[in-house]
């Protein structure tokens, strides 16, 4: 009698599981971020000085990944005409930017 | 027919409030959601606004639509008061219409009119589910969790409604573990998101520290001003009565909230945010008591009034608008060089990627806007500066 009004609770579960795992999956990939202080500290550097060099602004850069080695994100202009994201990775070590896979 | 003349009555309205946000161009908070910069919100609006990136009045679709919402969100009040007679249905519908945060804000392409209106929405359900709860069967209160997840990933503000989202709940007659699931789950969820984008948390740290360099009265001063504005002052008195004659707890828990949100991180435009409690509060306040409606909204306009002239709407373009338009005259290619702190309106209005300034980037650029000094310019050659314009832009020379 009651199973019914169980369908549209569970629903709502599976639509916030749904929801929850590509964030939690991004989450996890730059936990060093929220773990490491150094690794933090190395990305803000990087970070800023990647802005500088590039141009770019600090919120045009969305971090997808981040190691102990360097992190990797996705570069947007944000503008109104087509704007693809471009990614690029960072290695803390050389200070090079480069396109992720190269 | 005749609440469809009314319905065309108010569209007229939003147009009017829209097109009065529109003379002052895109603000760099606005240029925010217009062009999906993943910070200070979770991406669900902002998302949905960039889909149509390439319509070319996007801005002006926008501000259409959310004045749209606002203002026909004045059939939510009237839905919320159909208790009261007819005279103070319309009341209360005008007093959400003439309000000045909503006469302010409703065409604004900003968070806070929409998380206002979503507020606005969890009022109206909790009245319905105080005066029916067992009208609700279990879609309902699916809808009811949909609403309150969607906001959450529309803006973070819309916890500030979380005391009316469990008082809703509440008395609703469902298993406990169903009612946690619709309340509870949906904070996590927007929490994860802000830490899977460290631009949101970081946007988290600066709005908290917003007004750190502000006295205590300074604050309280904001704060109050704020409350004015949200309720006209009358809307905002009437509202905080009828909301302890009703003994609303809820409802002044939400308030209290909004309040120490607004003292921290103050902002006018989230002065909208106090509006849906304070006329469901005179909603509340006229089922015990009437005022004829000359005289609450008679004041009420007059204070919207004061208020505009106190913190009227911008009516004046910034600079990026026409600097931008000049420099696509030019018919060059290239990118634009910002010198000094520039917002994303800099970047909705342009044609081209727009880069901060860094002379190893001159090469690939065809103009360069100085916000800051930029006397190293004057010594370049093939760069000449253009006139008339309201900041020091230069580009490059014509070939010849």
């Amino acid at each position: 009698m009651h199973r019914p009004s169980r369908v549209p609770a569970l629903l709502f579960l599976v639509l916030i599981l749904a929801l929850a795992g590509p964030q939690a999956v991004r989450a996890w990939r730059i936990r060093p971020l929220y773990l490491d202080a150094s690794v933090r500290d190395k990305a803000n550097v990087a970070l800023q000085q990647v802005s500088t060099s590039q141009g770019w602004n600090l919120s045009d850069m969305e971090i997808r990944e981040v190691t102990t080695d360097g992190l990797a994100f996705l570069h947007r202009e944000h503008r109104r005409n087509p704007d693809p994201p471009a990614c690029f990775a960072f290695t803390f070590a050389t200070s090079e930017l480069h396109p992720c896979g190269s | 027919m005749r609440k469809l003349m009314y319905a065309i009555l108010f569209e007229l309205y939003a147009l009017l409030l829209a097109w009065v946000q529109a003379i002052g161009g895109v603000r760099t908070d606005e240029a925010k959601y217009l062009l999906n910069i993943p910070y200070p919100h979770p991406p669900l609006a902002r998302s949905l606004i960039a889909l149509t990136s390439r319509f070319p009045y996007q801005e002006l679709l926008w501000r259409v639509i959310f004045a749209t919402l606002v203002v026909q969100a004045a059939w939510i009040v009237w839905w919320m008061a159909r208790e009261l007679s007819r005279d103070q249905r319309v009341t209360t519908m005008a007093a959400w219409l003439l309000c000045a945060a909503v006469v302010l804000q409703a065409g604004s392409v900003m968070m806070a009119p929409l998380t206002a209106l979503e507020g606005l929405l969890f009022l109206a359900l909790l009245f319905e589910a105080r005066r029916n709860p067992e009208n609700w069967g279990p879609w309902q209160a699916f809808g009811a969790g949909l609403l309150w997840l969607v906001s959450l990933l529309t803006a973070y503000q819309a916890v500030l409604y979380f005391p009316i989202v469990v008082a809703l709940f509440l008395p609703l007659r469902f298993p406990w573990w169903q009612k946690a699931l619709y309340v509870l789950a949906p904070l996590p969820l927007a929490l994860l998101f802000g830490i899977a984008e460290p631009a949101i948390l970081a946007s988290f740290v600066n709005a908290g520290a917003l007004n750190t360099s502000l006295t205590p009265m300074d604050k309280a001063l904001s704060l109050f001003q704020a409350w004015c504005v949200g309720g006209s002052i009358l809307i905002g008195i009437v509202g905080i009565v009828g909301m302890a004659l009703d003994r609303q707890w809820a409802m002044f828990l939400s308030l209290a909230l909004v309040a120490a949100f607004l003292y921290v991180s103050f902002r006018m435009y989230y002065a909208i945010l106090f509006t849906p409690l304070l006329v469901a509060g005179m909603v509340l306040f006229l089922r015990r008591a009437w005022s004829s409606p000359v005289s609450v909204l008679g004041p009420v306009a007059l204070i919207t009034v004061l208020c505009v002239g106190l913190f009227p709407p911008s009516l004046k373009p910034g600079a990026s608008r026409a600097v931008m338009q000049s420099i696509a005259l030019q018919g060059k290619t290239g990118t634009v060089l910002i010198a000094g702190s520039f917002g994303h309106d800099w970047q909705y209005e342009s044609s081209f990627p727009v880069l901060r300034f860094h002379p190893s980037l001159l090469t690939n650029a065809q103009a360069v806007v100085c916000l800051d000094q930029c006397d190293d310019m004057k010594k370049r050659d093939g760069w000449v500066t253009l006139p008339n314009l309201p900041t020091e832009v230069w580009v490059r020379e014509n070939d010849q």
